[in-house]
């Protein structure tokens, strides 16, 4: 009791002064023993990974448990103390060494190798401070990268985009992203074809679905990984409904099946047919069924007629008018591996039952990937079932609980941009200025060059400085050693992080960040299924001097005299407030009953009903219904099977129509070689792409300490290679270790590896070194999609992978990178 | 008829004695407005921001003009242009048979889209003869609840068709009640790629 009145004096007491000053917490810094075991507390938080109840023992976290709403939490929230205390945190603010000595002039070599020393707050502050304007005044705010893509945490507050958007918008501007590594490709394609994005959007209730659907088919798509994780808080719900599709396989009411390279965990659980393709070739394959639907006037031609725009020209493709080439399934199987007869049958079996396609999003992070989805859209088209309950397509039934049906809940808003000031300042005069969000590496090496966008020209910018807030593009970017290339040439890299990430490693100044565990924050459980708003209370006292991002910007803003405009003279707990308030304003208006902000507060949530009209939701049944009080978003208000809009851009990668397209590496092309393997990089089971990399949870799943990599036994053999080898995975863009996998749940002819092992280089900063732990981004190439969406290309890759001989290297890049004091 | 001309004109004469200008005005709805007949029945509603023609006033009401194009087949809906769907008007059954029709047209994908105009009366204090007065609200919308998830996605990032879909798809997430919601789209599409 006395220690818990001491802790709620001391939390009052930074919450008040935290406006004033920026009082240093330095008490952690000093004082790392904990306190009495009994001195307890059991606050809820929530991650990525899920909502839970943070337990602390003497003022440390120290366990989870889960949260009463979440009937499938997963392991992953037991990892979370081992991230708080890990000895990756940062947790000082720290100064590359050369760059403390000679400023954006130091030797840009030296990241990574460089040792950094410690320094005091108001130094690190000043220093960016001062830093951002100089570039700001020098260069113009397109010399400044703050793009800045990843996951960070969660919290409607701490969001630290957002915040360091806002504090470089007050600054001036800056360059920013468009779109994102996950759906890249369908964000801009999907738009032209059904005018809306589909990925982010609620799909067809999961209910409707275990009802009405005969055929549930996943397409490069495993949810049964993939859910656990949502951007805002997973609810989990779709294990649910998981669980009653394998008991309805079981009986034989619903047949479940995979197009997949690979027998991935969803697979493995349903155990349904599989058919296994050969990578990036998806696109043939559907051709294949759509000529084999055509062929036999099979296909919905009414559907087509009333409902699409565009058949003929797409018939005039499919039945090689155009090229002399019929895209029978024979000419499939030439390309995709499946054969004729499977084509066939696979084709006439969804046309005859009810038939959703769950596809992924994998398949579009390949090149050419606009054109996954939008051949499955027109094979479902001629389908005919889109609209009906437990048919057509469904674009995000992997991710974050897609077709959990949606509660009667309020929206939740969080920090913006939106800069609400009378005063004239840097951020009056600037206009927003995107890059599509993979070409950021390519646009740093390449200042001037031109690059085609979704219709429109981008010429490139001079960046001189790149701000990074709560990502790691040292991970989630391709091809390594390019980037590594193009990091050099920047003046100067500033990075937000509560971990020695690869990013921060190369980082000139890193300011250490808390984590949710040790900040107060709102957010809301589902990001489909609305459920509840949950109240992230601090649990624990910041990591060493780690501060919330809301505080580092705000004390920046402060150095410019732009403290007001940044925020608004509220006080985080203040701004939760707002936000709160204006969630239960809508309330008030939606009929929807929600405690007072202090109650919420307490209470910990506030859980919301879903309605019974939520699960028989039906995407596209409007649209059906009536196509012309309800049409699509395309110019024809229908379906576009051809898009004049696309077709107009006249780009010879991306035409008027779906097809197919040769990728720049895959099995059956001139480059690949006999033994030649495709490597596939899908997103982890145990992670969060790179996040928790740095605890236990990979002792779970890691191979002699390295990331594992899936190889065929046939593959194998043929290399050596036996089950636990350390391998030497490489191409002509890198090489990495890993551990191998034998097993025939990969096809042959595929690597498996999956994204987000971090980079822990031989030698640290050295472009071309190896990986010594598991970076799979060293093999990936770094090209657009195509000139349409200029995506990432993750799953285009070949490789070759050999049995190590050499001397094993000790994995470093758990621990602390080289540091002083001053 | 002729009564009616006759009064109208009076009531112009009026009107310009009066010194206030009562003859054809572009005049545009700040909210979501109803439109009522003469006596008072209910016969659709207007979109903030929507072109109107205001034709006459009588105490806090105005007559106002909606002209646009309706699909063929569905009168129900007025939208701005043949193939652009910005919606000007969302009309009730009883007032289908008020619809001016004109002679129609096709669009670059054969559907037939037919000239529609409707009169009836809106609350005066609704209305302003500046646009960009309407647009305030979106625009503050905008900059609060796009881009606290995600990055926002600027206007011109999008056509006039695909914002509406685009907003319903978000609207639950960024909390957004029916009329914000008007008023989001309609400042999205007047400021989209294509807006003209």
């Amino acid at each position: 009791m006395k220690n818990s009145s001491r802790r709620e004096f001391l939390k009052t007491s930074l919450l008040g002064s935290a406006a004033v000053v920026g009082s240093v917490n330095t008490l952690n810094a000093v004082d790392m023993a904990s306190g009495p075991i009994l001195d307890e507390s059991q606050k809820y938080s929530a991650s990525h990974f899920g909502a839970f109840k943070a337990h602390t023992k003497g003022g440390q976290f120290t366990g989870v448990s889960d949260f009463v709403d979440d009937k499938f939490a997963t392991p992953m929230i037991q990892a979370l103390p081992s991230r708080t205390y890990s000895p990756t945190r940062v947790k000082y603010p720290y100064v590359r060494e050369g760059y403390l000595k000679n400023g954006h002039k130091s030797d840009t070599s030296k990241r990574g190798s460089e040792k950094f020393i410690r320094v005091s707050w108001d130094e690190a502050l000043d220093l960016v401070a001062k830093e951002v304007m100089r570039v700001q005044n020098t260069y113009g705010y397109k010399s400044i990268y703050a793009g800045s893509y990843g996951w960070f945490c969660v919290g409607k507050l701490n969001n630290p985009q957002r915040l360091m958007n806002r504090m470089m918008k007050i600054a001036g501007g800056y360059v920013g992203r468009t779109g994102d590594y996950s759906t890249g490709a369908a964000q801009v394609i999907m738009p032209h074809v059904l005018g809306t994005n589909e990925v982010y959007e609620q799909q067809t209730s999961w209910d409707m679905v275990l009802k009405h659907a005969k055929n549930v088919v996943f397409w490069g798509a495993d949810p049964m990984t993939t859910n656990q994780i949502a951007w805002e808080i997973p609810a989990h719900e779709a294990y649910g409904y998981m669980n009653e599709l394998k008991k309805l396989s079981d009986a034989k009411k619903i047949n479940v099946m995979s197009v997949d390279p690979v027998a991935n965990d969803t697979q493995r659980y349903f155990e349904g047919e599989h058919i296994r393709i050969r990578p990036n070739t998806d696109v043939a394959m559907m051709l294949g069924m759509a000529h084999h639907l055509y062929a036999t006037k099979m296909y919905d031609q009414e559907f087509i007629k009333k409902y699409t725009v565009g058949f003929k020209q797409f018939e005039q493709y499919l039945n090689g008018a155009t090229d002399n080439t019929p895209k029978t399934p024979e000419w499939a199987e030439r390309i995709c591996g499946v054969s004729a007869n499977t084509i066939r049958k696979f084709a006439e079996k969804l046309m005859k039952e009810r038939s959703i396609l769950m596809a992924g999003w994998a398949t579009q992070r390949a090149d050419h990937g606009e054109q996954f989805h939008w051949m499955m859209v027109t094979l479902c088209a001629m389908i005919g079932q889109i609209g009906l309950p437990g048919g057509g397509f469904g674009f995000s039934y992997h991710y974050a609980g897609g077709g959990t049906p949606t509660a009667d809940a309020p929206g939740l808003t969080g920090i913006s941009t939106n800069i609400v000031s009378d005063k004239e300042g840097p951020w009056t005069k600037y206009k927003p200025f995107n890059v599509p969000a993979a070409k950021a590496f390519d646009m740093i090496a390449n200042p001037g060059k031109k690059i085609q966008f979704n219709g429109k020209e981008i010429v490139y910018p001079d960046i001189k400085m790149i701000y990074w807030a709560g990502g790691n593009p040292m991970h989630h970017h391709q091809d390594r050693n390019a980037m590594l290339k193009a990091w050099k040439k920047l003046e100067t890299v500033i990075v937000h992080e509560p971990h020695w990430t690869s990013t921060a490693r190369m980082a000139d100044i890193i300011l250490p960040t808390t984590t949710e565990i040790e900040r107060n924050d709102i957010e809301r459980i589902g990001d489909y299924s609305s459920t509840h708003f949950l109240a992230l209370q601090k649990a624990v006292e910041p990591v060493g001097e780690s501060k919330d991002d809301f505080e580092i910007c705000r004390e920046i803003c402060k150095r410019w005299g732009y403290e007001k405009e940044f925020a608004e003279n509220k006080t985080p707990m203040q701004w939760l407030e707002q936000f709160y308030s204006d969630a239960l304003a809508q309330g008030v208006e939606k009929n929807i009953s929600i405690p007072k902000f202090n109650e919420f507060w307490k209470m910990g949530y506030v859980k919301f009903e879903t309605p019974q009209s939520a699960k028989e939701y039906v995407r596209h049944a409007d649209f059906r219904e009536n196509p012309m009080l309800n049409p699509l978003g395309t110019p024809s208000g229908k379906i576009e099977i051809f898009s004049k809009v696309v077709d107009g851009f006249k780009y010879e990668d991306c035409k008027g129509h779906p097809m197919w397209f040769e990728p720049a590496e895959w099995l059956g092309s001139r480059k690949a070689k006999k033994s030649s393997l495709h490597l596939l990089s899908p997103h982890p089971k145990y992670r969060l792409h790179s996040q928790l990399s740095n605890t236990w949870i990979r002792d779970l799943y890691e191979v002699n300490g390295r990331e594992p990599i899936w190889i065929h036994p046939e593959d194998a053999k043929k290399r050596g290679i036996k089950n636990g080898d350390i391998v030497r995975v490489f191409n002509e863009r890198g090489s990495t270790l890993a551990g191998a996998i034998v097993t025939n749940a990969t096809s042959e002819g595929v690597l498996r590896m999956c994204e987000g092992g971090w980079y822990d280089p031989m030698e640290p900063g050295k472009i071309g070194t190896m990986c010594k732990h598991g970076d799979v981004n060293q093999l990936t190439i770094d090209k657009g999609t195509s000139s349409l969406a200029q995506a990432n290309i993750a799953n285009t890759a070949l490789a070759e992978i050999e049995k190590y001989t050499g001397a094993i290297p000790e994995i470093t890049v758990f621990e602390e990178p080289k540091t002083a004091r001053k | 008829m002729k009564q009616d001309v006759g009064s109208k004109a009076l009531l112009c004469i009026s009107a310009l004695l009066a010194g206030s200008l009562l003859n054809a005005a572009d005049v545009f709805p700040k909210t979501t407005l109803e439109l009522t007949s003469e006596s008072g029945e209910i016969l659709g509603s207007i979109t903030p921001g929507s072109k109107l023609t205001k034709l006459d006033e009588k105490n806090d009401k105005s007559l106002v003009m909606v002209s646009g194009w309706s699909a063929y087949g569905e009168e129900s809906v007025v939208f701005q242009k043949i193939g652009q769907r910005v919606v000007y008007a969302l009309l009730k059954p009883n007032a289908f048979k008020n619809i001016e029709k004109g002679k129609s047209q096709t669009d670059d994908y054969d559907a037939e889209w037919i000239p529609s105009q409707i009169k009836g009366w809106v609350k005066n204090s609704d209305l302003t003869s500046n646009q960009e007065d309407v647009w305030k609200e979106g625009a503050k919308l905008f900059g609060e609840r796009c881009g606290s998830c995600h990055q926002a996605h600027p206007s011109d990032e999008f056509t006039v068709n695909q914002w509406p879909n685009i907003v319903k798809a978000m609207k639950d997430r960024a909390g957004l009640l029916p009329e914000q919601q008007w008023q989001l789209t309609k400042y999205m599409q007047a400021h989209a790629k294509d807006a003209k």
